[in-house]
C-alpha cells in the first residue's frame, strides 16, 4: 500500500494505492502537483481517494442518467444515503473504471480495468470527478477552458469542443510575445481572498500541459467560429451562461450546483467576460488580447 | 397554480436570474431572467400554490397600480412562466 499527497490550487488531497497493481506511474501529469507527507499535514485533505481493483460496484441505485463527456460515457447512480457510483467508459465503450464516493466526495475508491491507458484515463478521470465535485463548496472550480496567460494575468477561453479555443490561445503564443500556455482544457478557477485566480492542474486534454502555476484572471473569453473578428464585452446574463456550462458540475446535486452557482456569481462580479466571433488567424488573437488587456 | 420544483431565483450584479437545479431539470438549459415586478411577483409566490390574486396582491402592495392592470399583467406573466416551464 502506498499513499501520495498531491496539492492542485491549493487544496490538498491523497491518493492511496491499496493494491499491488497499481500505482503513480498511472499518473503521470500529476507528478508536479505531488508534495510530501510532512508538508500534507499542514493542510486539512479536500478528498481521499483509494485505488483498489479488488472492490466490487454496490446496489447500482437510482440512474441519475447517462452522461456524455467528449466520447467517453459516465453512468451516474445514487444510493438512499445519497452517495454516488459511477461507471466510466472509454471512447471505445470499454469500461474504465467503477468509482463509489460518499454524497460530498471527500472520500472515494475506485478500480481501475483494462490497458495502462486505460487505466490512466480511468483514474484521471476519477481524480477530475473527486476534485470537482468536493471543491465546488470551496469556492473553487474546473473548467473547461484552454488558458493563456500574459503579463501575471491569466486568459480563460470557453466553448464547447471544437470552437477553436485551444487554435485561439496557441495563435496567442505564436503572435503574442511573452505569452504562455498554463493549461489546455481543464484549469482550476478558485476566488481566494476575493481574487479570481486561474490555476494550472494535472488534468488537460489532448495537450501535455500539467503545470503548477496560477494568475489572477484578466478576463473570460467566450469564443464562437464566424467569417470575421469581432469581440464585446458579455451582458452578466450572458456572462452567467458561458461560464455555469463550461464547469464542471452536477445539475441535480444541490451542494454541488449551489456552490458552483456561487462561484461563478463571484468570479462575474470580479472578472469582465467577452463573446467574439472570430477566424483562426492573427487579427483575431491581436483584437482579444488588445481588448482584453486594456481592461 | 405552483412554480416547478427546482427553480431558484438569484441576483447577481443586480439581474434577476432564474437557476434550474435537481434531477428533473437535467434537460432545462434555458437562462430566464425576471424584470423588477416579476421577481416580486416571484417572491412572493414561491412555494405556495398560488393565484391570480395573490400575483396582483404582491405588485399593488409595491407599486402604485390599478386593480384591473395588475391583473392583467400578472395574467400575463404567469402564462410566460407556463409556456418557460417554470410553472404549473
Amino acid at each position: 500500500m502506498k499513499e501520495n499527497y498531491y496539492k492542485v490550487a491549493h487544496h490538498t488531497y491523497k491518493v492511496i494505492f491499496a493494491d499491488d497493481i497499481n500505482n503513480d506511474e498511472l499518473i503521470p501529469s500529476s507528478k508536479v502537483f505531488n508534495i510530501d507527507e510532512e508538508t500534507a499535514k499542514d493542510n486539512p485533505l479536500l478528498f481521499t481517494l483509494t485505488v483498489d481493483d479488488s472492490f466490487r460496484p454496490a446496489k447500482k441505485g437510482e440512474e441519475i442518467g447517462q452522461f456524455d463527456c467528449g466520447g467517453c460515457n459516465h453512468g451516474v447512480y445514487q444510493l438512499e444515503d445519497g452517495s454516488y457510483q459511477i461507471l466510466v467508459s472509454d471512447e471505445c465503450g470499454r469500461q474504465a473504471c467503477l468509482i463509489q464516493a460518499n454524497a460530498d466526495f471527500s472520500e472515494g475508491k475506485v478500480a481501475l480495468n483494462g490497458t495502462y491507458s486505460m487505466r490512466t484515463f480511468g483514474l484521471n478521470n476519477a481524480l477530475m470527478m473527486m476534485y470537482a465535485f468536493s471543491a465546488s463548496d470551496k469556492n473553487t472550480v474546473l473548467m473547461h477552458a484552454s488558458v493563456i496567460r500574459k503579463d501575471g494575468r491569466g486568459y480563460l477561453c470557453l466553448g464547447v469542443s471544437g470552437t477553436g479555443k485551444s487554435t485561439h490561445t496557441s495563435n496567442w503564443l505564436k503572435y503574442i510575445e511573452g505569452t504562455d500556455l498554463m493549461n489546455d482544457d481543464n484549469p482550476v478557477v478558485r476566488v481566494i481572498d476575493g481574487v479570481a485566480t486561474v490555476f494550472g492542474s494535472p488534468w488537460s486534454g489532448k495537450t501535455p500541459c500539467y503545470r503548477n502555476v496560477e494568475a489572477p484572471i484578466g478576463g473570460f473569453l467566450q469564443l464562437k467560429q464566424a467569417p470575421f473578428n469581432k469581440i464585446r464585452r458579455q451582458t452578466v446574463i450572458e456572462a452567467f451562461a458561458s461560464l455555469l456550462p463550461s464547469c464542471s458540475v452536477m445539475k441535480w446535486d444541490r451542494r454541488d450546483y449551489l456552490g458552483t452557482c456561487d462561484t461563478v456569481q463571484a468570479l462575474i462580479e470580479r472578472v469582465p467576460t467577452y463573446f467574439m466571433e472570430n477566424l483562426p488567424n492573427e487579427e483575431a488573437v491581436q483584437m482579444s488580447y488588445a481588448t482584453m488587456s486594456a481592461n | 397554480m405552483k412554480i416547478k420544483k427546482g427553480f431558484e431565483l438569484r441576483s447577481i450584479c443586480g439581474e434577476n436570474i432564474i437557476i434550474s437545479l435537481g434531477k428533473e431539470n437535467i434537460n432545462f438549459t434555458k437562462v430566464i431572467t425576471l424584470n423588477e415586478t416579476a421577481a416580486c411577483v416571484w417572491n412572493a409566490v414561491i412555494g405556495t400554490d398560488f393565484t391570480v390574486a395573490d400575483g396582483v396582491k404582491a405588485i399593488t402592495a409595491e407599486y402604485e397600480i390599478d386593480d384591473a392592470t395588475a391583473t392583467a399583467d400578472v395574467e400575463k406573466l404567469y402564462q410566460s412562466w407556463v409556456d418557460a416551464g417554470l410553472a404549473e
